[in-house]
């Protein structure tokens, strides 16, 4: 019995080493990229590398002295002047894009769900089966043919082909038409006996009961839109549409020297601070969302 | 007000019959509920049900940038292009006129009889010489691999070898990676299962990966293993004399993949750890008393209670994982955006979507692409319908 116990703690103290080792393997990216930020420029090209940063600066992001090498640089702020407002509109176009495509995709797909959870009408199983069919394509099959068609629209170049093609989420739909199952039909009935319209029930008695399932699901389509990727490069050909994930695709660059690097840190640490303050925010939404959504799969 | 139709759906008795008559009067009645589903469902048909049709039909077009009749439809010629393979045995090559076998020594070919004086006298080794692959295979093939199983030589000729290659590096992706996500997304779930506010730390701390800008991960890592000098991971290697020179980790055809999966592990495991977290709290604790009284120790325990409990949430684990490494793009963009046909060093980091992407945008072989699209619909959709099956196994039991 004794033997045993003393077998199960010391278990629990290897595992506890192996998950600090691991944390420690988690961490050291978001480490240097925080001591990359700050490092002055001569720190920056010193080799072996510090890592604790010596003379912290902000000059990876603006460089009040310009271009004066060997110890200045030009900071993320300054690095783009063919843009008004330089790195401030590529931050801003991915704020913009992503909070109207959370927002817009959330609301049509909560109506969508109200409507198929809740009434009864010709046709309605043959539509949910084929929004939830639709989940099994992946977005490669479909992203040739809508750039095709966006072209088609001359939608190409411009913030309609980053919306709206982005605004139909069959999964939302699907999370919160199983959210929206569990909410009592004679609640619903009394809206209707006080002579509510459909579109009052919805917004004054559905919506603030999912609110939940909102949040959590709003996390997840923003998330997926702050580093959508392909989408952005095919549609978007002028600089100052650029979005962040784009700006990204400049900062490998398999020859420039060290001290690029310290913007490259620059432009990363302010490409995922907004998703970390959301995240530590909401964490038990994040979690729960992803919890709930790989149970019903 | 006419809005209250909805709810005033006539009462069942009188539809016992759906006659075509009653189906209209019913959908008038439900017009609310159409308008209402409008907003999501317009968008949904024009830019997801619309374009599945358009892709197919594409991909059996020759629909590219410099085809001139854009509507020419050559049957399933994309996907025979695409998926042909030739498996020929290499054949020793002979002299014409002597019918000597013959020898590559440097770059030329020799008769048997000179080898012995060549090798003595540049001091190189001769090679057996065979058959160009050129000529073993059929028309339209290129030779992909070469093989050398039992003694026997063959070539490998695809018609397009590049599609092959990524199917192998998405392969080797995704067995890797799914291990990996999986072994540690599962131990460090087991180690932080229970409640406590380190625990709670931690598994924070493993799920940041998955909330971070994966973009701007990716940027973080190319510097990590970056092969000069100043990398930090060369950095310390040589300062603690494991290598002498810095490691080309980028750069070297044999790196790529290995990098590429790390990253992915690294990236992927917080978010099974959270699912295993979900599942390891759906099991009984009174099980895991039991069996202590029963004198089971922690493996014992593991191994009969725990995976086997388990096993619903592993399958999606697993499932999920495959169905996301085939279509693995961006880190492989954001590091080699700049090497020819993205696929890296000598296209050793060559995957299927950034092929797909490479066809399709680089070099506007649209149709090409939409079938290499179909043909990875067709291996996730085999995947998908496992997931559904075993759903469905698990909600049985």
């Amino acid at each position: 019995m004794i033997n045993r116990s003393r077998n199960t703690i010391l278990l629990e103290r290897t595992g506890l080493v192996f998950a600090l080792f691991v944390a420690v393997f988690t961490l050291i990216p978001y480490y240097w990229m925080l001591l990359g930020a700050f490092k002055s420029v001569p720190e920056l090209n010193r080799i072996p590398p510090t890592f604790i940063v010596e003379k912290p600066t902000l000059n990876s992001f603006y460089d009040a002295k310009g271009e004066l090498p060997p110890d200045h640089t030009r900071g993320l702020f300054q690095i783009y002047p063919g843009t008004e407002f330089g790195f401030f509109r590529y931050l801003f176009n991915s704020v913009f894009i992503s909070a109207s495509i959370t927002v817009a995709s959330l609301m049509i797909a909560a109506l969508a769900a109200f409507v198929l959870a809740k009434h009864k009408f010709p046709g309605r199983d043959f539509f949910f089966l084929m929004f939830i069919a639709s989940m099994m394509i992946p977005w490669q099959v479909t992203i040739i043919p809508n750039f095709l068609n966006v072209s088609d629209f001359g939608w190409i170049d411009s913030y309609w082909a980053l919306l709206i093609p982005a605004l139909p989420k069959a999964f939302a739909l699907f999370f919160l038409r199983q959210y929206m199952l569990s909410l009592p039909d004679e609640m619903l009935e009394a809206g209707r006996l006080d002579g509510a319209s459909e579109f009052r029930i919805f917004r004054s008695l559905v919506l603030p009961l999912v609110g939940p399932a909102l949040v959590s699901m709003g996390l997840f389509i923003w998330l997926n839109e702050w580093n959508n990727l392909v989408w952005p490069l095919i549609v978007i050909r002028s600089e100052e549409l650029r979005t962040l994930p784009l700006i990204m695709t400049t900062m490998v660059d398999p020859f420039s020297g060290a001290t690029k690097q310290g913007v490259a840190m620059a432009a990363a640490l302010l490409t995922s601070i907004p998703t970390l303050i959301l995240f530590i925010a909401f964490q038990k939404q994040f979690i729960q969302g992803i919890a709930v959504t790989s149970v019903k799969g | 007000m006419s809005t209250k139709a909805v709810s005033v759906t006539a009462p069942p008795k009188v539809l016992k019959k759906t006659s075509a008559s009653s189906v209209w009067i019913r959908a008038w009645r439900s017009r609310v509920s159409y308008i209402m589903l409008l907003p999501m469902f317009i968008p949904f048909f024009v830019f997801i049900i619309v374009p599945v049709f358009q892709s197919a039909n594409v991909s059996f077009k020759d629909y590219s940038a410099v085809s001139t009749d854009e509507s020419k439809y050559i049957g399933f010629d994309n996907y025979t292009e695409l998926l042909s393979l030739q498996i020929r045995e290499q054949t020793p090559l002979y002299d014409e006129e002597s019918g000597e076998r013959m020898y590559q020594c440097g770059r030329r070919k020799r008769p048997e009889s000179e080898v012995a004086a060549y090798e003595a006298e540049e001091g190189k080794q001769c090679t057996v010489a065979f058959v160009s692959s050129r000529d073993l295979l059929g028309e339209g093939y290129r030779e992909w691999k070469t093989y050398d199983l039992f003694g026997n030589n063959y070539v490998i000729g695809a018609r397009d070898p590049r599609f092959w290659t990524a199917i192998v590096n998405t392969l080797y992706f995704v067995a890797y990676t799914v291990v990996g996500k999986l072994v540690l997304g599962l131990l460090v779930a087991l180690i932080l299962r229970k409640q406590s506010r380190v625990n709670y730390f931690l598994r924070m701390v493993f799920f940041l990966p998955s909330v971070t800008a994966s973009i701007a991960v990716t940027v973080i890592w190319g510097w990590i293993f970056r092969g000069q000098s100043y990398g930090l991971l060369n950095n310390m290697l040589i300062e603690n004399g494991i290598v002498s020179q810095p490691i080309s980790f980028l750069n070297d055809p044999g790196w790529t993949m290995p990098v590429l999966v790390i990253m992915a592990i690294w990236g992927g495991f917080g978010y099974n750890m959270i699912l295993f977290l979900a599942g390891l709290q759906n099991i009984n604790q009174e099980l895991y008393e039991v069996a202590a009284i029963d004198g089971a120790g922690p493996w014992a325990s593991f191994r009969r209670i725990t995976w086997p409990l388990l096993r619903p949430t592993t399958l999606y684990v697993v499932i999920t994982s495959i169905i996301g490494g085939f279509q693995v793009f961006d880190s492989i963009y954001i590091l080699y955006a700049n090497s020819e046909g993205l696929g890296g060093p000598l296209d050793s980091g060559l995957t299927v979507v950034p092929y797909l992407y490479d066809k399709g945008f680089r070099l506007f072989q649209m149709g090409y692409a939409s079938a290499i699209a179909w043909v990875l619909f067709i291996v996730i959709f085999f995947f998908t319908l496992i997931n559904l099956r075993v759903g469905r196994v698990n909600e049985a039991y």
